[in-house]
């Protein structure tokens, strides 16, 4: 072999491991969940600074974990690759948390990732870990803006109707809460009367 | 090792990963063809497209053999044909993905003079129905574009 092919095929096997796991990707963000995220200390969306947030009529608890890793073994040419764990999806836990989008919200108060990766000669390892913690609440007073466009489900093409305020409907109650007792009538620039942009549809991701 | 082999090397080698990276990543989109730029198609309806829009894409209802097809056409003429339809009662659909890729759907009123509308679904929120060879949301996406027809009558070619 010459010295010439003998640098390239080096350092393309060095880069084999790299070039294997360069399909492999995931996603710590959430910008496609269609559901109100706060993370922080935010009263709501689009609250200025030092709101109070309104009192939820109901919470629960939330708390995921994800790990998701792969390994790559490279040998006489050939890269295997094992992935294991769960990938975060937080989009899609997001979305299938909330029974009702407009009535209901997600605040986190604690988001920890973290990635690792080590290339050991011929194995090539990395880990992605996420970790959320919040809770999930329902909104006496949430409703959804008018949406022009439509949305694509898992089933049709549907146009979204306006939902009307909370105290002008029934809503079902949050999946895996306790019933709360009914929410008591608010005074005029109480803290429970969000503003109209808590339950609008443009989400603040982690 | 001989004096010019790093040189040598760095091209081809900026050469393999390309290439190595496009043949493991991705392959050839599914569910429609891509055209060049002498792609003349019979044209049903020109939209004009609104939201999420490519830099010098135009878009078009157009005639595929004895069915539709939806024409997505780069700034460059050349392009990429939604072979992959589907009609329910609200209207036509058209889709495209790519293994690894981003999923694509058009969907088109059954009046057609009112606008239709552009999916963009992210790699890891869709999958495909096997059945029915079509992408399928997760979770509900809001749409991407908004395509409105243009006035003026149909005229053959006009993707010109």
């Amino acid at each position: 072999m010459s010295g010439a092919r003998l640098w390239l095929v080096t350092r393309f096997w060095l880069a084999s491991p790299l070039l294997a796991t360069g399909c492999l990707s995931t996603s710590m963000g959430a910008s496609f969940a269609r559901v109100p995220v706060l993370v922080g200390p935010v009263a709501c969306i689009g609250c200025e600074a030092g709101a109070v947030a309104p009192d939820p009529t109901e919470t629960r608890t939330i708390e995921d974990v994800a790990n998701l890793h792969s390994t790559t073994v490279m040998l006489f040419g050939t890269a295997t690759t094992t992935l294991g764990g769960d990938a975060p999806e937080l989009d899609l836990k997001a979305t299938d948390l909330l029974a009702d989008r407009c009535r209901e919200e997600i605040q986190l108060s604690a988001i920890k990732a973290s990635s690792f990766g080590i290339n050991a000669f011929v194995v090539y390892r990395t880990d992605v870990d996420v970790e959320v913690k919040g809770h999930a609440r329902r909104l006496a007073h949430g409703f959804c803006a008018p949406n022009p466009w439509p949305v694509s489900t898992s089933k049709e093409i549907v146009f979204e109707t306006p939902t009307p305020p909370a105290d002008l409907a029934v809503s079902p109650a949050l999946p895996g809460s306790q019933p709360a007792p009914p929410s008591q009538p608010q005074p005029p620039g109480s803290s429970e009367s969000p503003p109209a942009s808590t339950a609008e549809t443009k989400v603040a991701s982690p | 090792m001989s004096e010019n082999a790093p040189s040598l090397d760095l091209s081809v080698l900026r050469t393999g990963l390309a290439l190595s990276l496009i043949a493991a990543c991705a392959t050839g989109p599914s569910g429609g063809i891509l055209v060049k730029q002498h792609y003349r198609p019979e044209v049903l309806v020109a939209y004009g497209a609104e939201g999420a829009v490519p830099s010098g894409v135009q878009y078009f209802l157009v005639r595929f053999g004895n069915g539709l097809a939806f024409f997505e056409r780069d700034a460059d003429g050349s392009g990429t044909l939604f072979q992959n339809t589907w009609r329910d009662e609200a209207g036509d659909h058209f889709a495209v993905w790519a293994n690894g890729g981003t999923a694509f759907e058009i969907f088109v009123p059954q009046d057609r003079a009112q606008p239709a509308y552009r999916f963009a679904y992210p790699l890891r929120l869709y999958t495909i129905d096997s059945r029915a060879k079509r992408p399928v949301p997760r979770i509900p996406i809001d749409a991407a574009t908004k395509l409105t027809p243009r006035n003026g009558p149909p005229t053959a070619g006009a993707a010109s």
